[in-house]
């Protein structure tokens, strides 16, 4: 009796087990005992990699062999800001290949920032018979004809979501690939897509779709097609409208009025390039049950915000270009006290002057009125600590802040003192903040008070910062979740690298970008540290041909379980053990 | 999530006095001391390393003179010599503060100390790759609202007060080659006829002149659709043109 009292069944475990979702739970539960870790590994079906290159495939397929969903990361995040040459790296489809043998039940891939092809694509839609789930966000490499072999090939496919990739050539035949039969979409995002894609084949794919929730439109979509596609999908959920503009004409404006109305269900609306104001007021009737809004391509000036985010009382995320302007955060402040979450981007990111009155004061006025308040992301031109030490006061519950005034080293603009006691007090009081990008003039002082302060802090983006290696040696000594960091043009050498070396072990990864490392240190710590890839980046040429105190352009450093790579362009180069040997 | 535990001993706790305000130069400080640092690895090995003395390794490398005096060790001399120590106690030494020297070169030119990526001229900023950090589809909005106050500006006659102070000129498209995987990027303010761009869109993918009828210069415009070059007049292909591609004359 004793014994059957120890060990449960397996079938009791596995459906135990068949609860737990999350990824960090699943991987507790598989560390318990070696019985435990082999039922959790055949009943675990969704795995997330968010480094590509940390595991290879084949170590993925024999310990999880029946998976049904995977998310895969490639490239480090300022790829998206054209700070990691073309070519690096990121290639999506040896994992396709070795998935096509290894999980032919596969039902949903998610990628972001990889390279996929039209190779890869028709693999996909070849190999996965029950294939429903395609994200590709923020890749590239494809062309709609991948596009046209997944529309054709994959019958139950639920959700196709191009979000934000770079597609090449497109021309909008592809969509007409989707067969008659054809009526699972759930999910469609284009908004990417740069040509018109066939209005009547969009239409009737649209209209024969019941269970459609999601379709985010590219710009080709002009306005006086969008009132046809919304009456045949009244269920939408979101929208995302493609060229908000069209000549002003009474007939246009009480169709596509009329359309909207009949969407009782939309929550999230997106796109809206070019806007012609007089069309907002279409709009309006769905407004307060509106959850999410999107405007950040669109170019409306204040006033119109004004008056349309005074109608979202439900309003729970916003992201927006900084037409909005002090007096329109005022307004959102007032009006939407469900606010969660707010984007403002930058409406002319390069002009010498500014070109809104968008300030600081807009951001305090949200963080007074919007309790809820825990995401910000916010482009402006001047800040002052007691700004920033007001919005921590006011927004405890902070998780994501990242700022971005868009000078570098720009300094509080009324003491012209460095920002560090600002971002200090939004470490000191926001004790859940897990995400953080600094900016303005700062220095090693706003470290310290990172180390000390951001317990929880798991991803750091610093740019034209701090003084010394001090600064970076707060932060990788202090910041104990630390998982990503991301640095560029900050004068942090050797040092607080090869003092916290161990500390890199336990992080996904470091970029370091015109920094001060030497090429010595980076072969040091590749020698040192097997379970770590050192990447140098480095377009100048081979790093030995300069000297070994020289420091390199570009460092990528993450943990793997993989080793050195072996498709890394000519000017990435991995320092490891041998490196000694080819660099001498 | 594939991360797994990596259960390294990490210092926490049991590091005790391990107060960085007490890192600051202090020129009186021993200068043999200073001369021969400690830096240990979080693995418990001690390593001696020299110190260069100041912080940054580019001031170093410019300065051949200053690395024979101090008598460098390349860094592999100088960690093959471990002392023993124990793991709950890694010290980390500090060299003096390397702030003083280099505070005024910092304050003089901060792009000159590091391979400053200030040098590589971005799609369309100031001058610095990457900033500010938006993705590249954003920054097509400020494009096109740059494109007409360009159009503006040609129609107003100089001295204009609405001009801002500095025209952003800079047009960067993305160029592909058909067959080549790796698109590339090339600013078209710099060209005002559709030979230079061809000449040196050629150059860039590795074609020599005088197989230039080789390839045809296309471009996708602001409606999507993909034109010769060589059939519209230069000014409608710089208003309209959103990227380009050279494609076999074959076809």
């Amino acid at each position: 009796m004793l014994r059957m009292a120890r060990s449960l069944p397996e079938e009791v475990l596995e459906h135990v087990f068949s609860f737990i979702h999350s990824d960090k739970d699943r991987n507790a539960i598989s560390m318990v005992c070696k019985s435990w870790y082999e039922i959790e590994r055949w009943c675990r079906r969704r795995i997330f990699v968010g480094n590509c290159y940390a595991v290879n495939p084949s170590m993925v397929i024999r310990r999880f062999p029946e998976v049904r969903s995977v998310e895969l990361k490639g490239k480090p995040h300022f790829a998206d800001f054209n700070l990691v040459p073309d070519g690096w790296g990121g290639y999506v489809y040896p994992w396709i290949a070795a998935m096509a043998n290894a999980y032919p039940w596969l039902e949903e891939i998610s990628l972001k920032r990889m390279v996929v092809t039209d190779e890869t694509l028709e693999l996909i839609a070849k190999s996965f018979k029950n294939f429903k789930v395609l994200v590709l966000s923020s890749c590239e490499g494809f062309s709609t004809d991948g596009l046209a072999a997944i529309a054709a090939n994959c019958r139950n496919l639920r959700q196709l979501d191009l979000r934000e990739s770079e597609v090449d050539d497109p021309s909008g035949h592809w969509l007409s690939h989707f067969p008659d039969s054809f009526t699972s979409l759930v999910s469609l995002n284009i908004s990417c897509l740069g040509s018109e894609v066939n209005f009547s084949a969009l239409e009737h794919l649209v209209g024969r779709c019941p269970n459609l929730r999601t379709l985010r439109l590219n710009r080709a979509v002009p306005l006086d097609r969008l009132a046809n596609i919304l009456r045949r999908a009244p269920q939408l959920v979101e929208l995302g409208a493609g060229t908000y503009s069209a000549e002003l004409r009474p007939d246009v404006f009480s169709s596509i009025a009329g359309a909207f109305s009949g969407c009782k269900e939309l929550k999230s609306l997106s796109g809206f390039w070019d806007v012609v104001p007089g069309y907002l007021p279409a709009i309006y009737p769905i407004c307060s049950s509106l959850t999410s809004l999107n405007l950040s391509y669109a170019t409306i000036q204040s006033p119109d915000l004004v008056k349309l985010v005074s109608q979202c009382q439900s309003l729970q995320r916003l992201w927006v270009l900084d037409y909005i302007e002090d007096i329109g955060l005022e307004a959102l402040a007032a009006f939407c006290k469900d606010l969660q979450e707010l984007r403002v981007f930058p409406s002319e990111p390069f002009a010498l002057e500014p070109n809104v009155s968008l300030t600081e004061q807009g951001l305090v006025s949200v963080s007074e009125g919007c309790l809820k308040l825990h995401s910000v992301l916010y482009f402006c031109r001047q800040m002052t600590n007691d700004a920033l030490v007001t919005i921590a006061r006011n927004c405890p519950k902070m998780t994501r802040f990242r700022l971005c005034i868009i000078e570098p080293r720009t300094s509080d603009y009324i003491t012209l003192q460095p920002l560090d006691d600002g971002f200090g007090a939004i470490v000191e009081h926001c004790k859940d903040l897990r995400r953080l990008s600094l900016s303005g003039l700062l220095t090693d002082r706003v470290f310290e008070y990172i180390g000390t302060h951001a317990k929880k802090l798991e991803m750091l983006s610093v740019a034209f910062a701090g003084d010394s290696d001090l600064g970076l040696h707060h932060v990788l000594y202090g910041c104990e979740n630390l998982r990503k960091l991301e640095i560029r043009d900050c004068p942090f050498g050797d040092k607080a690298l090869l003092a916290n070396a161990a500390k890199l072990e336990t992080m996904r990864s470091l970029w370091m970008s015109s920094c001060s490392v030497s090429f010595g240190a980076c072969k040091l710590l590749g020698q040192k540290m097997p379970r770590l890839n050192i990447e140098v980046i480095d377009e100048r040429g081979p790093p030995d041909s300069r000297p070994e105190s020289c420091p390199v352009e570009k460092l990528y450093i993450y943990r793997t379980l993989a080793g050195p790579r072996f498709d890394m362009p000519g000017f990435v180069w991995t320092m490891d053990e041998d490196s000694a040997l080819r660099f001498s | 999530m594939m991360e797994l535990q990596l259960g390294l001993a990490l210092p926490t706790d049991t590091i005790k006095g391990l107060d960085l305000n007490s890192y600051v130069f202090d020129p009186n400080k021993d200068a043999a001391r200073s001369s021969r640092q400690l830096i240990i690895m979080n693995q418990g090995m001690v390593h001696p390393w020299l110190s260069t003395g100041t912080n940054s390794a580019a001031a170093a490398a410019e300065d051949d003179d200053f690395i024979s005096n101090h008598q460098k060790r390349s860094f592999y001399d100088a960690f093959e010599e471990i002392y023993d120590m124990p793991r709950t106690l890694p010290l980390l030494l500090w060299s003096k503060q390397p702030n003083e020297e280099e505070d005024d070169e910092r304050n003089k030119d901060h792009e000159k100390s590091f391979p400053s990526a200030s040098n590589k001229v971005d799609g369309a900023g100031d001058g610095i790759v990457g900033w500010p950090p938006i993705k590249f589809q954003r920054r097509k909005i400020s494009h096109r609202s740059r494109k007409s106050r360009m159009e503006n500006d040609r129609r107003v006659d100089n001295g204009c007060a609405d001009c801002h102070g500095r025209p952003s000129n800079s047009m960067y498209v993305k160029v592909k080659m058909e067959g080549v995987a790796i698109g590339r990027k090339i600013d078209l303010s710099l060209y005002n006829s559709f030979q230079a761009l061809k000449h040196t869109l050629l150059g860039m993918f590795g074609i020599c002149q005088e197989n230039s009828s080789s390839h045809k210069l296309t471009f996708q415009d602001s409606e999507g659709d993909w034109l010769l070059a060589d059939d519209v007049p230069w000014r409608s292909f710089i208003w309209s043109v959103q990227r380009l591609k050279l494609i076999r004359s074959s076809r």
